[in-house]
């Protein structure tokens, strides 16, 4: 509890964070008012636990560790009306966006860079960045599915039902979504 | 029995899959097999295990184990 920091300091960077988690919260709900009170229930429930907060993690970590609770639970408890989904277009489930990283026997076309996870904090956090900027970047059903299984942990036939996919297309918007994070950080860090 | 072998792009399935679900023996042997053997694949696939441990760094679910709603 010693190294919790101080109330006011933590209300401060706590609030930095807002239209972040926000982002988050809509990109799941897809209702605004839902995701304004998952984003308030976050950052009540980070001033009141501030004592678990650990100062070798990142804040905007552990708050989005600790709205991943809030997000599902809004999501299950059915207490919010949320936006029917609408079946992702064909343009978000068409792999042939890959083509050019293959040759037509099924080869990587470019030498890989190998990169590996950063060494230092200051590396670490310009990585996350990177990553942060990259997973923005993501259409939006894929990012939702994507969120879904990573983020929030969900098992695939839940997010199967809850976003009105075939087992097959799941599996494709989740595929797309790793392609285009690996490629995308090796284009923004790997080299 | 002879396997078909596995492209490049049919090991980006694979590494994708196994995050949903357990491969079988027989695709985790041919997916090894290519990696062992295919100097891009090698990399790709470790490009891929850093992407993984860092996602979860970002979502702060490095620490969760076993409660069964990790990837």
């Amino acid at each position: 509890m010693d190294d919790a920091l101080p109330l006011d300091q933590l209300e401060e960077e706590i609030a930095v964070h807002r239209p972040l988690l926000f982002k988050l919260a809509m990109v799941q709900l897809q209702n605004a008012a839902a995701a304004d009170d998952v984003v308030q229930e976050t950052l009540l429930a980070a001033l009141i636990g501030r004592g678990s907060f650990r100062r070798q993690s990142q804040i905007k970590t552990w708050l989005i560790s600790i709205m991943r609770h809030k997000v599902l639970d809004a999501i299950r408890s059915q207490r919010y009306v949320l936006a029917p989904t609408t079946p992702p277009s064909d343009d978000e489930c068409n792999v042939a966006v890959f083509d050019a990283l293959f040759d037509t026997n099924g080869c990587w076309m470019d030498a890989k860079d190998a990169w590996t996870d950063p060494a230092s904090s200051a590396e670490q956090s310009a990585f996350l960045k990177v990553l942060e900027a990259c997973l923005t970047r993501l259409p939006e059903r894929t990012s939702r599915a994507f969120m879904m299984r990573e983020w929030l942990g969900m098992e695939t036939s839940e997010i199967q039902s809850l976003l009105n996919v075939s087992p097959s297309n799941l599996r494709i918007l989740l595929y797309r979504a790793r392609m285009q994070l690996r490629l995308c950080l090796d284009l923004n860090w790997g080299r | 029995m002879e396997r078909q072998a596995l492209s490049c792009r049919d090991t980006t399935w694979l590494v994708s899959d196994a995050r949903e679900r357990r491969l079988t023996p027989e695709e985790g042997r041919s997916l090894a097999e290519h990696v062992a053997t295919c100097p891009f694949c090698s990399r790709a696939s470790v490009q891929f295990e850093v992407l993984f441990r860092q996602l979860e760094m970002y979502f702060g679910r490095q620490d969760e184990q076993g409660d069964g709603s990790k990837p």
